[in-house]
């Protein structure tokens, strides 16, 4: 069985498609801005050094596009752009915290203890090294 | 290669990619990682990444739109979510510690496996038989809409489904794709579940699974924007004109020629695997 919280299923709805287009226009903006002065760098992925450790955590990554340092070598478009990537990352989580409100509506205890052992998960896989 | 003539490049492979993978129902990540590492020589750690991006933002797109439907069953979904997510962990933590020509053999096999799937005829299963007391202690059984009326239907042998969402898991982390067809089998012939709430559960669930390993894959280097972004802005684009295209096309054919040519693609991923050039 679904939701039955119309509005909530609204509001999970609604999340699902500003999540994607938020990752769409803030990465199409990031990428403007890196393409815009960058046009011309020779990129290559035949060999894996691993994205810029900037780009490895969203806290280096928005320091990044919003209060670069001098001595910083990474774009501030693709920082702008990875923002994105990471709002996009961001959509299921919160579509799972949404679900643990929807059946505590609903007072089906059983699938907020199993909806949060789901969320537990994700936020450990964002602690595993 | 420039910047821009990459970026173009990538963005027309990816929405080809996206094309494809809605047009069969594979889905784009199973198809834009092989195009990216065998057409473009890109090392296979930044395309599953970039694939992985793509198909989270698929996922939440269709799902967005099943989420009015009423398809989905988000009861059994969230269920099978507790083995998806740990397996994804648990590949994503095998990805960087099994070299990158295994890596490519395994998803050769995958996809290969995948696009037979595809081709086969799809039989109806019947309604489950016998509904487990465990699938009625959890509420798993449900209704769907049909076009005419609402129809029930009931959840079996939800142990061994949820034990095939852990392997589907630990695929979607090692690989960095969707692992849908795996998780349409798992519900639709091991669960009894209608193949319709089957696909459209799956494909919920898909970007709560993809996150799992998403997190790890961003710590590992594996989520490069220049990259990423237009495999995903593709995917997403050419997945989209494809559920615009698919009432209009001879689907059957489609999906039979399809089939040939990701298998051609899955033993090439196999062969350039096993020569170690990948």
């Amino acid at each position: 069985m679904d939701i039955q919280d119309k509005q909530l299923q609204r509001l999970i709805g609604f999340t699902l498609r500003s999540g994607v287009l938020v990752a769409v226009i803030v990465g199409l903006l990031g990428g403007a801005i890196f393409l815009g002065s960058h046009q011309a760098d020779p990129v290559s992925f035949h060999t894996f050094t691993g994205a810029h450790s900037l780009f490895a955590s969203p806290r280096g990554t928005v320091q990044q596009a919003f209060r670069p340092q001098a001595q910083d070598t990474v774009n501030r478009g693709l920082a702008i752009a990875q923002i994105g990537i990471i709002c996009l990352l961001l959509t299921p989580i919160i579509r799972v915290a949404l679900s643990i409100v929807g059946f505590a509506l609903e007072r089906d205890g059983t699938y907020v203890v199993i909806t949060a052992i789901v969320l537990a998960t994700l936020t450990c896989s964002m602690l595993l090294h | 290669m420039p910047a821009y003539e990459f970026t173009i490049v990538v963005f027309c492979v990816a929405t080809a990619a996206g094309l494809v993978g809605s047009l069969t129902g594979l889905g784009g990540g199973v198809i834009v990682t092989p195009a990216l590492t065998l057409m473009l020589g890109v090392d296979i750690r930044y395309a599953i990444g970039a694939s992985l991006v793509s198909v989270i933002a698929t996922s939440s797109g269709a799902a967005a739109a099943y989420v009015r439907d009423g398809l989905s069953n988000i009861r059994i979904g969230m269920f099978l979510e507790l083995a998806t997510t740990v397996g994804a962990i648990c590949g994503a933590m095998l990805a960087s510690r099994i070299p990158t020509a295994a890596l490519a053999v395994i998803f050769g096999l995958v996809l290969l496996h995948s696009a037979w799937q595809t081709s086969q005829m799809r039989k109806e299963t019947g309604v489950a038989v016998n509904p487990s007391p465990l699938a009625e202690r959890l509420k798993l059984n449900g209704v769907y809409r049909s076009r005419t009326d609402a129809i029930p239907y009931s959840v079996t042998h939800p142990g061994p489904g949820f034990g095939l969402m852990y392997i589907a898991g630990i695929l979607s982390g090692l690989l960095g794709i969707g692992s849908g067809a795996l998780k349409v089998i798992a519900m639709d012939r091991i669960m009894g579940i209608p193949f319709k709430v089957s696909t459209a559960t799956s494909s919920f669930m898909i970007g709560v699974t993809g996150v799992a390993s998403a997190a790890i894959y961003l710590k590992r280097g594996y989520i490069h924007p220049v990259i990423a972004l237009p495999v995903m802005l593709g995917v997403l684009g050419g997945s989209m004109v494809g559920a615009r295209l698919l009432p209009r096309l001879p689907v059957p054919m489609l999906r039979r020629l399809f089939a040939v040519v990701v298998g051609v693609i899955a033993i090439q991923m196999i062969v350039e695997g096993l020569r170690g050039k990948v």
